[in-house]
């Protein structure tokens, strides 16, 4: 019971954007996923970077969907996006990967994973070039994909129009930073 | 619904059936919505792939962080210093806890008795009566001054020995020592006892290696003097 409130309150800190949560999953698992990718021969660095991988896919499941796991755990979950990472980066077909079934196999673990086209990637790149409090608002709009209001009730915004108008004069200048590369 | 909301349902992956078909409807049809959506999906993905750098870093971080050591009883400096100490007193006890040369001698010097001319009635008073019966009678000084008379008109080993246990007897060790020097040169009655007293004079004056080498010498003759007594005093030196 207490294993289970526990883990209902790490997704809900997950989808909070909490990094804590992050660093307590992050480290909770890394041994055991490292160990885990020994059986695909993969080099520790390799491996460290699929776990790395795999937890920021995990964490931005959690952050931009709002993912509830109610038929498997964090950890399963987590080890299912590795194991799909650990498959591609090892570029074998599926009947030479030996899949253990103590994995749950599930579609939601298949994260995208989007090629960014030449505007996306000077938005990326540029989204350092703003003020904080632009990327914040811009981060919580478009990233965390919380309304307006979820935006009001969140931070020190006094109302919507606030919001809205600070909002447009961010993504104005994000634009024309883009433009004036 | 409003087009934000269906914009943000869709990002979420949370579209109903019939979300997703007024969705895809929109895009086809509403040139405004598909400009949003457009707009909205650049963004985030942009802020996407910023996120994911910015995380990397913080999991690497992560990594980089010094492990806190876990500092159990045994890995403490005190730990470490009160060992060191603990060993330096260990090795210190052998010597620390040796008998000092005094204790040594007064533990094992016992006086000589008088074996070569006991008094008992009807002894002959000769010259050497009244030195023995001085020494008997643990009058060692006076017997000292006998024997020294009577070593003059004699050279007599076995006299010179008492000589020498008389002036061991009153504490005069420099002339003990001299007497029983010049009768370890000599093969006689009070041999082994010669090399045993000499010893312990060597060791009341602190030169042990000499007094081993006596002791030593002693056992070469496979003497049965004092034998157990020289095995403990060797040990003990």
């Amino acid at each position: 019971m207490v294993e289970h409130i526990r883990e209902e309150d790490l997704q809900q800190r997950l989808r909070a954007d909490d990094k804590s949560a992050l660093e307590f999953i992050y480290k909770s698992y890394k041994s055991e996923f490292l160990n885990f990718s020994k059986r695909y021969d993969l080099n520790i660095d390799d491996a460290l970077d699929i776990y790395q991988d795999s937890v920021i896919a995990m964490y931005q499941n959690f952050v931009m969907n709002q993912l509830e796991l109610s038929n498997s755990t964090i950890k399963t979950y987590l080890f299912g996006i590795g194991k799909h990472k650990i498959y591609k980066v090892s570029n074998l077909n599926k009947t030479r990967l030996k899949i253990e079934n103590d994995i749950e196999e599930s579609e939601e673990v298949i994260t995208k994973e989007h090629q960014l086209n030449y505007y996306q990637k000077q938005l990326s790149e540029l989204i350092g070039n703003i003020s904080e409090s632009c990327r914040e608002l811009l981060r919580l709009f478009y990233y965390r994909n919380l309304t307006i209001q979820e935006i009001v009730d969140l931070t020190q915004y006094k109302d919507a129009n606030t919001v809205k108008s600070h909002k447009s004069r961010c993504m104005k200048r994000l634009k024309s930073l883009v433009k004036s590369k | 619904m409003d087009k934000e909301d269906l914009l943000k349902k869709y990002f979420k992956q949370t579209l109903s059936e019939q979300e997703q078909k007024e969705f895809y409807l929109l895009l086809d049809t509403d040139s405004d919505f598909k400009v949003m959506f457009e707009e909205y999906s650049d963004f985030n993905l942009a802020f996407k792939s910023h996120e994911a750098e910015q995380l990397k870093d913080f999991l690497k971080s992560i990594d980089d962080q010094p492990k806190i050591k876990k500092t159990v009883w045994y890995k403490t400096p005190l730990f470490y210093y009160s060992a060191v100490a603990i060993l330096i007193i260990a090795l210190c006890v052998p010597f620390l806890m040796r008998p000092s040369a005094d204790s040594l001698y007064n533990d094992y010097f016992d006086t000589y008795p008088n074996v070569e001319q006991p008094i008992v009635r009807g002894t002959v008073k000769n010259s050497a009566y009244n030195a023995f019966d001085l020494y008997e009678n643990n009058r060692f000084v006076e017997a000292a001054q006998k024997f020294e008379v009577i070593l003059k008109d004699t050279n007599n080993s076995n006299l010179r020995f008492y000589y020498a246990m008389s002036l061991l007897n009153s504490s005069q060790y420099d002339l003990a020592q001299i007497q029983l020097s010049e009768l370890d040169q000599q093969d006689f009655d009070y041999k082994d006892e010669t090399l045993w007293y000499l010893s312990l004079i060597l060791i009341k004056k602190k030169q042990t290696q000499e007094a081993i080498t006596k002791l030593k010498e002693l056992d070469k003759s496979n003497s049965p003097f004092k034998s157990k007594e020289r095995k403990l005093l060797l040990q003990k030196l």
